[in-house]
């Protein structure tokens, strides 16, 4: 049998303010369970590289320099002693008012030799919640305390909320402001950006570049964040609130939760700087300290039970390092020719329940719900690889087992010749499922793997199968990064 | 050797002392298996009159397994004190029951001969002791033993937390452990038995275990019952183990079919006096159950209790703070019924206290067993009026990864609650300071596992 | 003592008992006797004749996960600590006691699987799948199958004749089915593995030998039938000892050729075959389809295998 197979994961995040590394080592392991089918799976995490916290290169205030950005993550590749073909899995996110701008291609570009064949790149503001929710530590939390965790990680640019319950992500939420919108140097303002400039108003302030405001000016403009803060937790809105959010809210979540803040802010908040004015302020050229003060204070934030994560500045790029990755269920079909594929959309079908009487019925109405999930995706139109997910709960018999992998290959039959197969399950029935596929459909290449929740709209990536061909790693992302 | 008695008229004769120890046993499914048992129940009555008047010289000359060819029979031939041997070694095995039952006797008393007596003389004075004998001559004898806490003492009850899961999910098993305490269970030892014996998930139970231990300052000792070998990689690799597990067997070449010896139980005993994190003295934890050996065909044609009064033999060797049979796990074939577990039982948990160990037992059923929930009831009652040290406790005694039926939080809780006894008083202290006890009563908060879900903010 | 006195006593422990948590609040057993009290009929009628009791299954999975402690310091909680284990927790107490439902939710389970020890393979699914029966050496009943395990490994001389005259020989893989200590295991999952395992074997090209029912059998009878028919691979499909509540859980024992004398370390196993909970036995059929192309190509199996082929390494 095989032994323990190592990956080298890398995270990059290259956000509004700062751009930072790390590099984990993931122990894939089998691990064995007596009499039973063992099972593979990530057994450690550990951390091997941590890189400064760099100012992320700007040409100008709203370009990121992609040369120097690359030249610094070369420079901390090689710190690491890690050489970029090494690197197996990982991922690479542009966070905040940073993915607007119209150079993020131009740096992906610029870093795309670092990248190994795995490193995928994430953005959207669900997608950055969640993955600095598991590096703040919230998610292990939550599941260590069997308790509801809120994680709220902000950042220069943007506030994004992830909600984890023993150990699973359960929803995020994000809203476009943070510790940069207004910029400072020495007691005064240098930028505001156009959130800064609508939280002024709101606040019924006059403030421009160049001013010296007193420190309740800025105080008041903190304390508004502060209570928009409050309305992400809650998963309320308001008229305005409503301005600020990127999505919808969360589901209000229960009582006996925590709270856990992460990024930059989340640093100052339980780490706090001693304020006397407006020059203590500015360590960072932002209001971020004072931002952080301001959450200190609110007493809607109070009523939370507030924890304080193992992690607060890196929880963004610790989670792209060693989060991201997900191993499928240890009894899959794959045939590993076609892999890797990347940017997998997701088309789920809405099965019937099974009837054990008629049949035919059953096999009509899985046919036609095969056939809204190819007319849903467009098929004429998009001739690139797609994955059905299998939506069903409930314990098959063979007869069920084997219509339902009768009316996919027949499907499958009706597919343009050079499209896989690619089925998701979230029940453990891949094996059997790729066992009576493939004698249906001879050597047309398929890929049916299970014990993955997957919804509309998700996209994945799927590597190289591991240990033996045993497993395939996988990344399930909810938006992908637009090009 | 003649050894023959009439009984109604007829001669009964048995071949030799092996014969003779097996025909006397009370009738168990093992022995018949090993075809040991007596044919009638008359020739088990003659047999039992015979083994009567077997003078204790002749079953230290006729040990299960031959000195030169055993190394537990070594270690308990060579472990009597010749003292207290030259004493008694003309007594009958009808004079030692009277000497131990006698009320002049006290457990002091006992424990005082204790050492003058092979497994062989122990397991033979049980064959012809009565059940309600086997429970008065085993609450005379309290085993006091120390290892973070004390177990053992007059008036006290303790419980093992087996908090087992079957994939060994440490969130699974903390929940579990947490139940448990929130019964009061858990002064014995938090005990786990791992589903995966490998290094790696026995280090991280380990680690588990100690921080709950020591995030509520609880006055106990943790173990992972993985193979001995296991225990002590994590050892030398510097997990912290309150207790040194294994089972064991009562003879060289049972103890072989676990993977150990006599030589690997001092190694790990020497290791376990250097580096468990108790104060100690007392750090190592036994199990044993009748029909083991035979299971693995290293009986050498001895019946099953005298090869589980060897393992108390072997075990008191190494000090131990805790030794409990596993009664009824092994099955119908060695242990049929209600009867028979029951009287195994009791048998056990005298021998292991005339050995002077700290006794406990795991009162337990499998479902092919003819017995039931209520049958293990009836024993943890007989076996706490025999002043049992510890039981099992297990969610609602069903465990969930070994598929079998124990004893329960519930009633550890109502044992004590029945008989006015206290756990371990370290133990005691602590259920009254958390207050899940107030003066030894349960308070509104037992049975709450959530009371130790304190998420305490920096 | 009046009638009244003792229902106010009554009623006053009963304040107290739920006060202090110890019975509950509310009954999900409703009755019209209940409704009867309500609307004041507090005389000596006999209300029993209209009682109704409908009780709930308490063996769904949606009732086994109602915690049966009611005022936790975090409800939340407790029920996210039922969550990690299949261990009977947060059940709560009725004094030192379990309380009542959830002690008659052991006595159920419990119940179930005796029934299921002492009863037999139904002879109609055994038609249905063409399997013909033969018998151990256990010649008196499951009372002797449970006392002698060793005469469970052993096929009686009949068995031996019989498989010799209607089996194919030196198949690639030979299925047999065995009752094991659990009937129920075996009608459950057989009507689903048994095709997996037969189309899973043509499909990659294993021939495949007749296969046949053993009734009171063990695991090491898997040795007498390599003996007489010699093939690659047996996979024994065997109804596991019941656990609590859980009858329907089977095993698939499988060995590479063989032999008297053989043990466990020699087989693999794949335990615990069961939907809803288990490995499923569709899949578990695709896992052993797989597993036995492995052991063909290794020309082994079991620890002993796996170990010689560490050490070449």
């Amino acid at each position: 049998m095989a032994g323990d197979r190592q990956i080298i994961s890398v995270g990059i995040d290259i956000g509004t303010t700062t751009t930072q590394v790390i590099f984990s080592r993931l122990s894939v392991m089998e691990i064995a369970r007596p009499g039973q089918i063992p099972r593979i799976d990530i057994a450690n995490r550990e951390i091997i590289y941590t890189s400064d916290i760099n100012f992320t290169p700007l040409i100008d205030d709203s370009t990121i320099d992609a040369a120097r950005t690359s030249a610094l993550l070369e420079s901390e590749f090689r710190q690491a002693g890690i050489q970029p073909q090494q690197v197996e899995t990982g991922a690479v996110i542009i966070t905040g008012e940073t993915a607007r701008k119209q150079n993020a291609d131009q740096v992906l570009n610029a870093i795309s030799q670092l990248a190994g064949e795995f490193v995928v790149t994430i953005a959207g503001p669900n997608l950055e919640g969640m993955i600095a929710g598991r590096g703040s530590g919230a998610a292990a939390y939550s599941r260590k305390h069997f308790t509801t965790v809120i994680n709220l990680d902000i950042g220069g640019g943007s506030a994004n909320c992830a909600v984890f319950r023993q150990g699973e992500y359960i929803a995020s939420s994000a809203m476009r402001f943070g510790g940069r919108v207004i910029e400072m140097d020495n007691g005064r303002i240098t930028q505001i950006n156009r959130v800064g400039q609508m939280l002024i108003e709101e606040c019924g302030l006059r403030l421009y570049p160049g001013d010296k405001p007193d420190l309740n000016q800025l105080k008041a403009i903190t304390d508004r964040m502060a209570e928009l803060t409050n309305h992400l937790a809650a998963g309320s809105t308001n008229f305005h609130a409503e301005k600020y959010y990127q999505t919808p809210p969360i589901q209000p979540v229960s009582k006996n939760h925590c709270l856990m803040l992460s990024g930059g802010i989340g640093y100052y908040f339980y780490d706090p700087l001693n304020i006397r004015n407006v020059v203590d302020i500015n360590l960072h050229g932002d209001i971020g300290p004072l931002l952080a003060e301001s959450l200190r204070m609110n007493v809607g934030l109070m009523d939370h039970q507030i924890i304080r994560p193992s992690e607060t500045q890196r929880a963004t790029v610790l989670g792209a390092s060693s989060q991201t990755v997900t191993l499928s269920g240890s009894t899959i079909w794959a045939d590993s020719s076609i892999l890797p594929l990347k940017n997998i959309p997701i088309v789920r079908v809405e099965l019937p329940e099974f009837s054990a009487d008629n049949p035919q019925e059953t096999g009509g109405q899985i046919q036609r719900e095969l056939k809204l999930a190819a007319q849903r995706w467009d098929l004429q139109s998009n001739l690139v690889n797609f994955a059905l997910s299998l939506d069903f709960d409930q314990a098959l018999d063979y007869d069920q087992m084997v219509l339902l992998s009768t009316k996919m290959a027949e499907f499958m039959q009706n597919l343009p010749a050079t499209l896989p197969l690619i089925v998701v399950t979230r029940r453990d029935y891949a094996r059997v499922i790729g066992q009576t596929i493939k004698n249906l459909v001879g050597s047309r290449p398929i890929l049916i793997i299970d014990q993955v929740g997957l919804s509309e709209g998700d996209y994945i990536d799927i590597g190289i199968p591991l240990m033996d061909g045993r497993v395939v790693p996988l990344v399930v992302k909810t938006l992908v990064f637009s090009h | 050797m003649l050894l023959r008695t009439k009984l109604f008229g007829k001669n009964y004769e048995f071949a030799d002392i092996r014969v003779l120890m097996g025909k006397a046993n009370e009738e168990k499914s093992g022995d018949r298996l090993a075809g040991l048992a007596a044919d009638t129940t008359v020739e088990r009555a003659a047999a039992k009159i015979v083994l009567g008047h077997v003078p204790l010289i002749t079953l230290r000359q006729n040990p299960a397994v031959a000195y030169d060819q055993d190394e537990v029979t070594r270690v308990i031939d060579d472990g009597i004190d010749s003292a207290v041997y030259e004493q008694i070694k003309g007594w009958t095995v009808g004079e030692l029951r009277e000497f131990i039952l006698d009320d002049r006797n006290d457990g002091e008393r006992l424990l005082k001969i204790s050492p003058g007596l092979t497994a062989e003389m122990i397991a033979a004075v049980t064959k012809i002791m009565s059940n309600m004998d086997l429970v008065t001559a085993a609450r005379k004898i309290r085993v006091i033993r120390h290892c973070v806490n004390t177990i053992g003492e007059e008036g006290t009850l303790a419980g093992r937390l087996q908090p087992n899961h079957p994939t060994d999910s440490p969130e699974g098993i903390r929940a579990s452990i947490y139940e448990g305490l929130s019964y009061g269970v858990g002064d014995a030892v938090i005990g786990i038995n791992p589903a995966d014996d490998s290094y790696s998930s026995v280090a991280r139970l380990l680690d588990m275990s100690y921080e709950v231990i020591q995030a509520h300052k609880i006055p106990t000792q943790n173990c992972v019952l993985a193979h001995i070998t296991t225990q002590m990689r994590c050892l030398e690799k510097g997990s912290p183990v309150g207790l040194m597990f294994q089972s064991i067997s009562g003879s060289q070449k049972g103890n072989e079919a676990f993977g150990i010896s006599v030589g690997l139980l001092d190694e790990a005993y020497a290791l376990a006096k250097k580096n468990c994190y108790p104060l100690g003295p007392n750090f190592m934890y036994f199990e044993t159950g009748q029909g083991s050996a035979l299971s693995a065909e290293a009986h050498n044609g001895w019946d099953q209790l005298t090869l589980e009064a060897r393992n108390y033999g072997l075990a008191k060797r190494y000090d131990p703070f805790m030794v409990n049979t596993v009664v009824g796990f092994i099955g119908p074939e060695y242990l049929y019924d209600t009867n028979q577990i029951h009287r195994a039982g009791l048998e056990d948990h005298f021998m292991g206290k005339m050995s002077g160990i700290s006794m406990g037992c795991d009162v337990c059923y499998t479902n092919h067993a003819k017995t039931d929930q209520n049958a293990s009831e009836n024993l943890a009652v007989l076996l706490t009026a025999a002043g049992c040290n510890f039981f099992m406790g297990v969610p609602m005694a069903d465990d969930s990864m070994l598929a079998y039926q124990s004893t329960s939080f519930h009633d550890i809780a109502t044992l004590r609650a029945t008989f006015r006894l206290h756990p371990a008083p370290e133990f005691a202290e602590w259920l009254e300071s958390f207050g899940i006890t107030n003066q030894s009563r349960f308070t509104s908060r037992a049975g709450d596992a959530t009371i130790f879900l304190n998420r305490t903010s920096k | 003592m009046s009638d009244d006195h003792i229902d106010e006593l009554i009623e006053a422990v009963l304040r107290q008992l739920k006060a202090e948590g110890l019975v509950a609040s509310s009954s999900n057993l409703r009755s019209q006797a209940d409704n009867s009290q309500t609307a004041g009929s507090h005389t000596h009628t006999n209300i029993s004749a209209d009682l109704v009791i409908d009780s709930d299954d308490p063996t769904t999975s949606m009732q086994r996960i109602i915690p049966g402690l009611e005022n936790a310091a975090d409800q939340d909680a407790l029920v996210m600590l039922m969550e990690t284990t299949t261990a009977r927790i947060g059940v709560g107490r009725a004094g030192y006691r379990p309380k009542t439902k959830t002690l008659q939710l052991f006595q159920s389970d419990f119940a179930i699987s005796q029934d299921a020890l002492y009863r037999e393979v139904d002879p109609v699914l055994l038609q249905k799948f063409d399997l013909f029966q033969v018998e151990t050496m256990i010649t008196e009943g499951k009372e002797q199958y449970l006392l002698r395990p060793d005469l469970g490994r052993k096929l009686s001389s009949e068995a031996m004749a019989l498989i010799k005259s209607r089996c194919v020989k030196r198949a690639n893989i030979q299925i047999c089915v065995g009752d094991g200590l659990s009937a129920t295991a075996i009608e459950v999952n057989i009507p689903k593995i048994m095709p997996v395992l037969i189309s899973g074997c043509q499909s990659v090209g294993l021939s495949l030998g007749t296969p046949f029912f053993i009734h009171h059998c063990r695991v090491g009878v898997m040795n007498d039938i390599g003996d007489i028919l010699e093939p690659d691979v047996v996979i024994l499909l065997i109804g596991e000892r019941p656990g609590l509540g859980r009858a329907e859980s089977m095993s698939a024992y499988m060995a590479f050729q063989p032999r008297s004398g053989d043990t466990d370390a020699d087989r693999e196993v794949i335990c615990n075959i069961f939907d809803n909970g288990g490995t499923n036995p569709l899949e578990a059929g695709a896992y052993a389809v797989q597993l036995a192309q492995t052991m063909m190509k290794n020309r082994g199996s079991g620890v002993k295998m796996r170990l010689s082929k560490d050490s070449e390494r």
